[in-house]
């Protein structure tokens, strides 16, 4: 047990730090290639991709690692994907969005994640559980395959080198672009490598390499304690709330456990370190769309088998059809929240201020 | 149009903060003072960012305590009325070209 808990907990730790000082927020990644055209956290995500999926492939030619490939539940990866991504527009961030913000002190982001909790339990042990079963029911597979590359008929590698390609198209291009000047205020007194690492965010670069780096070390560090996949939110969460609540079998304290634990302390300590920390709350109105999208993350995570992390970063690293498709249902649901939950209100109030001038005559 | 606004976004979380000032900095008079008190990590970005491609000037940016931050922008460019999709982002408006 304390082996795994420190397995567990060591790797939340670094990746509630990354995840703090990289602001990787995979919500703003999905939703603003479409808001904003502005892509520098996605290219951070394609980054963390080709590293992980690098290090995946590397791990089992060693024979460390055993992957089983997920079956391929299309209707389920799809909906359950939509419903992940119309709710975390709702729920103010991604799985691993809202455990990092817990650590700055959002306690909007606590509620949202005990909510996760518990609609993750609902739909895989409670009240929804038959419901999930059936949506997930139907199953495909592709050239009588469940991953891409053994549908296309390729190497994983191929995939692998793909994904560096496209990384290293973004890095070079990035390069050449001018980069405008940002001011941000900074502790001139503090010594360079402090500024670097508690300074300003992170550049999507160094983001991505190290969001990658530390999901190869969740392989390792998760396979030591005898469980085979890399990190993972929405089970750990719905696991610690049985634990907790319902069964205090032991055997629900698993490596994924600890890690959900610690990254909330992990952001904590980067927040406290960059002066980033203090316990705030959103309005009223606010917290109860928090509680709403926690609530329907946790229903679409377990229903598509992943939320952000467990089929956007890994499923999607070893390239599972129900991953891939997942995880595009999921950018394509917070493009529709982000339609539906911020530009609709939002029109709503410029033309209501409109009439308001137009009436008092200004 | 006033000369001075002040825009208490505390507790705003992205992608408000940049949607608020935004919409807001067209009460303010060309010249005028935009001053923003703000806690939302990303916004450190977003606002700053904004305001340059914007044309506004930055007149002070500076962290005032435990993850709040205040900045204040005089208000130059003329800054189209409309509020567009771009808004709406905790990151950031893409810069020219």
């Amino acid at each position: 047990m304390l082996h795994t808990a420190l397995a567990g907990g060591l790797t939340g730790l670094l990746f509630g730090f990354v995840l703090q000082r990289g602001r990787f927020c995979m919500t703003s990644a999905f939703r603003d290639l479409y808001l904003t055209r502005d892509s520098r956290l996605f290219k951070a995500y394609v980054v963390s991709l080709a590293v992980q999926s690098t290090g995946i492939l590397l791990l089992q030619q060693a024979g460390l690692v055993q992957v089983q490939p997920d079956p391929f539940q299309w209707l389920a990866a799809l909906t359950g994907g939509l419903i992940f991504g119309i709710s975390v527009i709702l729920s103010g961030g991604c799985a691993s969005g809202t455990y990092f913000r817990i650590g700055e002190g959002m306690v909007g982001s606590l509620v949202a994640a005990v909510f996760y909790g518990i609609g993750a339990l609902m739909a895989r042990a409670g009240a929804l559980a038959p419901l999930t079963r059936r949506i997930q029911e139907p199953t495909a597979t592709l050239n009588g395959a469940t991953t891409l590359y053994g549908a296309l008929g390729v190497s994983p590698w191929v995939l692998a080198g793909a994904l560096w390609a496209v990384s290293l198209f973004f890095l070079v291009r990035s390069r050449r672009e001018p980069q405008p000047a940002i001011p941000f205020p900074e502790d001139p007194h503090r010594p360079a490598l402090w500024r670097a690492v508690f300074g300003r965010g992170w550049s999507w670069p160094v983001t991505g390499f190290a969001v990658g780096a530390v999901a190869v070390l969740a392989w390792i560090t998760s396979v030591s304690t005898g469980r085979h996949y890399g990190l993972g939110i929405t089970t750990p969460t719905a696991n610690l709330l049985r634990f907790l609540v319902v069964d205090s079998n032991p055997q629900f304290l698993d490596w994924g456990v600890f890690l959900v634990l610690g990254i909330p302390l992990g952001s904590y300590l980067a927040a406290r370190g960059a002066g980033e920390f203090r316990l705030r709350a959103p309005n009223a109105g606010r917290l109860l769309q928090h509680m709403v999208g926690g609530l329907g993350m946790g229903l679409g995570a377990t229903l598509a088998r992943g939320c952000n992390v467990g089929n956007g970063l890994v499923a999607v690293s070893l390239f599972t059809l129900n991953g891939w498709v997942a995880t595009l249902a999921i950018i394509l649901g917070t493009w529709v929240g982000a339609y539906l939950f911020l530009v609709l209100p939002m029109r709503a109030q410029v033309r209501a201020a409109g009439q308001a001038v137009a009436a008092s005559g200004g | 149009m006033r000369s001075e606004l002040y825009l208490d976004l505390l507790g705003e979380v992205c992608p408000y903060p940049l949607v608020i000032a935004k919409q807001r900095i067209q009460e303010v008079a060309p010249g005028g003072r935009l001053i923003i008190d703000f806690d939302c990590n990303q916004a450190t970005e977003s606002l700053p960012r904004w305001a340059q491609s914007a044309g506004h000037l930055i007149e002070s940016f500076e962290k005032t305590g435990p993850a709040s931050w205040r900045i204040v922008i005089r208000r130059q460019g003329t800054g189209s009325d409309e509020v567009t999709p771009e808004d709406y982002t905790c990151a950031v408006p893409k810069q020219g070209g």
